[in-house]
């Protein structure tokens, strides 16, 4: 089962590597930007479309 | 109304929306009966919301039409406060509206205009 | 086209601002101002594209949810809520932007805090525009939270303590513009607290620190008494803001990291690394620590907007950008030189672009009363310092320029004029004006300080630092004379008053008697007569928007606590008290008066047609009006046509509106806030008179039921002002405007030819002397030909970015309705003499 520790896109607290960001690219039809939504180091990852193995 | 008690009031008015422990009252603010009170021309929305009360431009404070047998009542003041998805199938005023304009982009007409989402393609 | 001076000229020639706006601005600029979502709703529903956000309703149903069985008050229940939904919101941070912070999770969500009303919640059930794909998921949730939330909204919580009578009145939406709701209204704030650079986030936390220390040893000494029980409710109130203040620093602290996550990890342009860098070192310092720069003391800004909107819906957003972020303006660009002019206007374009996004999910008459833009954010500009001297700086004259070219139609600007205003302001103020972006408003300092004064009893050096709390009315931003909370429902749609005279009070529109019953108007012998029950509907509607708002008031700091703003308000900080409570607050309340000038025209014209010539009686009037005109079309023309108007200085209109705003006046002073200060009412309209059109039945001034009301405030009737621009001012200088009520609006039009180049300067400066001279307190312009607007109505598409002012707020033409549109059209276009 892949977790989101093991994406690319995770990226850990320094202070607590259990918990960390899932940071993204985005372009919707008016604007590009990065996006980061705190999420669990172990969260199972398999549903995840943008999962992407490091 | 202020004879009415306090709960009766606002149960009569829909004031507080569904309330608590009322089980599927949420899940009924999607059914559209066949014949809902909001396609109906004596039905007035409020002109504050679109949270799908209104008001009976016919019968009065007192009637019930989802009773069986329905209460109607012709003499007063006040409307009867109904819900745009009230079933109106019991009701014999009943008089199914000519929409002109349901999309919504013109400004509110409490006499021809429902913009909720479940009377969208009615 | 390339940009050269000729083709700028052509497209002068032309008044295509937008394109010249475009041609001007920065890179950046122009793709941040393209890259904005645009929020507001038009007509009555929100734009195609945006979406309701969920993420923010799920996490505070599940925060909620785990908080039911805790030990914690409600008002730290409710901090930690918002904490909660800070500590776990998706946060974005958009390609060149330079400042952070957006209320949603992705740029183009409405947020919709579930906790305010559960008939607001069942709005959003019932969108039939912008709830998230698939439908049957997004539907599974809302249900979830509306069932949850149901019985536990502020709204259901206040209720059953609000005289029901009272509140139903209101929630028709005949006579009122709102909900008595502490968490939903316009927040005015406490900026000499929180804004002078003196203190921030952690000198406040570190103050709360001693305050709780202090209590609670004084709680437990050998005694007892009321003060020291007062002292537990204290202390839970310091602790529900000490909550908000370090969730936001945290919130700041995950911008830096993202900031500094995209520069060390996908940037590649060394140049935008940099600019990653300084928005992380930013988002480390401030809200924390007092600003340093301009580009903090915006962020700082723009994240105490943001969290008090993460706490309650705010339609409004009382700012003076100038004199607080002045200082640091003049001390970048001009002393230490670290930002260029241009630099810094493309932080000012971008924190306007910032407000403009915010959006917050708001019920049908908020939006169809405000058509095109999100609430009023009206910013004061200008003014002058609490010792009387001028405080207009650089930071004005780079918001008036940043406006022009980004364009925004929210926030909009109202200018503080005085007579120590400096050539060089007020020509940028004009140029803003003479480019059709419909403000800044004027406004007449002088006056409204004296009105200040006179009315609330502030002060002189408090009054001073007014600013607008919404589209108009002013307010101080100091200690006890900002006031936390106006709520919109003390807004009365007082065309009913005159109305209600023909009916005895009943509302034929909505089915309901909702005002006083005064005998058949058919029986009244004299005009006295009829005006006195004029006077008794007028005195019934008003109390009747003012109750539940009084009340709202006093439940406020018990059941729909604000922990954030109260930790931002010294009173609140000192006190222990919900910023709320009305004992800690001067009060600064007001009534507005939307449809107001309908009642003096129908007033005149019964006068002169029924009991000066007896063409008319009562009785045939009352029926025409009943039928809504039908089959007296000559007698509604008469009534029209032949009937004085206000607005063309003549003294038997013009009389009337005096005795109507001094009954008025008169009754301001015997309503009475919960902090004891009076109640004056304030004339004007946003888009209410569209809005109203349907709900406003027949009236004796010719109108019929659906005809658009006028524009409002004081302005005459569309092109019923027929005797120019002077008489215009000469009737509006007849009312006084320190003692007659709060604030009066009034609409202009100009005529785009007449103000071009130096000499529309000098006509427009000539103008606003006799204006100032006569003591009008606000005016407002629009400056576009109605060539112009006609075909923007036809060809939308080719006029995105042409604003125009409504009333008391600017929109993009195209984003409202047909019928405002025409309404603007229809307007007077005045020429200058």
């Amino acid at each position: 089962m892949p977790t989101c520790k093991e994406c690319k896109k995770f990226f850990p607290l320094e202070e607590d590597p259990k918990k960390g960001d899932c940071v993204q690219r985005v372009v919707d039809p008016r604007q590009a930007f990065y996006q980061a939504k705190p999420v669990e180091a172990d969260r199972n990852a398999a549903s995840c479309p943008s999962f992407e193995k490091r | 109304m202020a004879r009415m008690s306090r709960d009766e009031y606002a149960k009569a008015s829909g004031v507080f929306g569904v309330k608590p422990g009322a089980g599927s009252a949420v899940e009924d603010l999607d059914k559209v009966p066949e014949r809902p009170c909001g396609l109906c021309k004596h039905c007035l929305e409020v002109a504050w919301s679109s949270d799908g009360r209104g008001s009976c431009n016919v019968l009065k404070e007192g009637s019930d039409i989802t009773c069986d047998p329905p209460v109607f009542v012709l003499e007063g003041k006040n409307g009867y406060m109904m819900r745009l998805l009230t079933d109106a199938s019991r009701c014999t005023y009943y008089e199914r509206n000519e929409f002109i304009d349901k999309d919504g982009f013109e400004c509110s007409d409490p006499v021809f205009r429902r913009f909720i989402r479940q009377l969208r393609d009615k | 086209m390339a940009v050269t001076a000729e083709s700028l000229k052509e497209l002068e020639k032309k008044q295509a601002w937008w394109w010249i706006a475009e041609k001007k601005r920065s890179r950046r600029l122009d793709y941040l101002r393209k890259a904005v979502w645009k929020k507001g709703a038009i007509g009555g529903l929100y734009p195609a594209g945006l979406i309701v956000d969920l993420e923010r309703p799920v996490l505070q149903t599940e925060k909620a949810r785990e908080l039911e069985s805790s030990a914690d008050p409600y008002v730290i229940k409710f901090a930690k809520i918002l904490a909660h939904v800070l500590d776990n919101k998706t946060i974005f941070i958009t390609d060149h932007s330079q400042l952070v912070g957006y209320l949603g999770s992705t740029p183009n969500t409405i947020t919709w805090d579930p906790s305010l009303a559960s008939i607001l919640n069942h709005e959003v059930i019932n969108d039939p525009q912008c709830l998230p794909e698939p439908l049957d998921d997004s539907l599974r949730t809302i249900k979830d939270i509306v069932n949850y939330w149901a019985g536990k909204s502020d709204l259901d919580k206040i209720l059953p303590y609000m005289d029901l009578d009272d509140s139903m009145k209101i929630l028709s939406g005949a006579i009122g513009w709102g909900v008595p709701l502490a968490r939903g209204g316009y927040s005015g704030k406490d900026y000499e607290y929180i804004m002078t650079g003196k203190r921030a986030f952690e000198d406040i936390i570190a103050e709360l620190d001693r305050r709780i220390d202090d209590a609670y040893a004084k709680a437990h000494e050998p005694s007892a008494s009321k003060e020291i029980s007062n002292l537990y409710d204290k202390i839970n109130n310091w602790e529900a803001m000490k909550i908000t203040l370090e969730a936001g620093i945290r919130y700041a602290k995950r911008y830096a990291r993202l900031a500094r996550i995209i520069a060390e990890n996908f940037e590649t342009d060394p140049a935008r690394r940099e600019e990653l860098l300084k928005i992380a070192r930013t988002c480390e310092h401030v809200p924390a620590k007092p600003p340093r720069d301009l580009q903090e003391s915006l962020q700082y800004d723009l994240f105490i907007q943001l969290f008090s909107r993460n706490e309650a819906i705010e339609g409004a957003w009382p700012a003076r950008p100038d004199y607080y972020h002045g200082p640091y303006y003049e001390k970048d660009v001009n002393v230490d030189r670290v930002l260029t002019e241009e630099e810094a206007l493309d932080l000012v374009g971008e924190f306007l672009i910032r407000a403009y996004e915010v959006s917050q999910y708001k019920p049908k008459w908020s939006r169809e009363g405000l058509q095109g833009i999100e609430g009023t954010w009206v910013w004061t500009l200008g003014g002058v310092k609490p010792d009387g001297s001028d405080a207009c700086n650089g930071m004005t004259i780079a918001l008036l320029k940043a406006a022009r070219l980004v364009r925004v139609s929210n926030p909009t600007f109202a200018f503080r004029w005085h007579p120590k205003v400096s050539d060089e302001v007020m020509r940028e103020c004009f140029e803003c004006i003479r480019q059709g972006l419909g403000y800044p408003s004027m406004r007449n300092d002088p006056v409204l300080v004296a009105n200040a004064m006179h009315w609330h009893g502030h002060p002189i050096e408090e009054a001073r630092t007014w600013v607008h709390q919404a589209c108009m009315s002013p307010a101080p931003t100091t200690k006890h004379g900002f006031q936390p909370m106006r709520m919109a429902n003390a807004t009365a749609n007082t065309a009913k008053i005159i109305e209600y005279v023909f009916t005895s009070g009943y509302d034929n529109i909505v089915n309901m008697q909702i005002g006083a019953e005064t005998p058949p108007v058919e029986t009244f012998k004299s005009y006295e007569e009829f005006f006195q029950a004029w006077v008794t509907q007028m005195k019934h509607v008003f109390s009747l928007v003012v109750r539940p708002v009084n009340r709202g008031r006093m439940l406020a700091p018990t059941l729909t606590p604000r922990p954030f703003l109260s930790a931002v308000s010294e009173r609140s900080v000192e006190s222990g008290l919900d910023v709320n409570d009305p004992s800690i607050s001067r009060g600064n309340a007001w009534i507005t008066a939307f449809t107001w000038v309908e009642n003096i025209d129908s007033l005149a014209a019964v006068k002169k047609l029924v009991f000066d010539e007896k063409k008319y009686t009562l009785a045939e009037l009352k029926e025409a009006l009943a039928n809504n005109w039908e089959g007296r079309e000559e007698m509604r023309l008469d009534f029209v046509r032949n009937a004085p108007k206000w607005g063309n200085d003549d003294d038997y209109v013009d009389s009337i509106m005096l005795d109507c705003l001094r009954e008025a006046a008169k009754f301001s002073r015997e309503l009475k806030c919960p902090s004891g200060n009076s109640w004056p009412i304030l004339p004007e309209n946003v888009s209410g008179n569209i809005h109203y059109a349907n709900v406003v039945g027949a009236l004796p001034n010719g109108r019929r039921l659906g005809d658009a009301l006028y524009d409002g405030g004081i302005s005459p009737g569309p092109g019923l002002d027929k005797k120019g621009p002077t008489a215009v001012l000469n009737s509006c200088a007849k009312i006084d405007h320190i003692t007659h009520g709060r604030a009066f609006l009034l609409n202009q039009r100009l005529s785009p030819t007449q103000m071009a180049g130096e000499k529309g300067y000098q006509l427009c400066k000539a103008y606003m002397k006799t204006w100032a001279d006569l003591g009008i307190d606000h005016v407002q312009f629009n400056c576009v030909s109605d060539e112009t607007l006609r075909a923007a109505q036809r060809d939308p598409e080719k006029y995105p970015e042409l604003i125009v002012r409504v009333a008391g707020y600017s929109a993009h033409f195209v984003d409202i309705s047909r019928k405002t549109q025409d309404n603007i059209i229809q307007r007077t276009v005045q020429g200058l003499a």
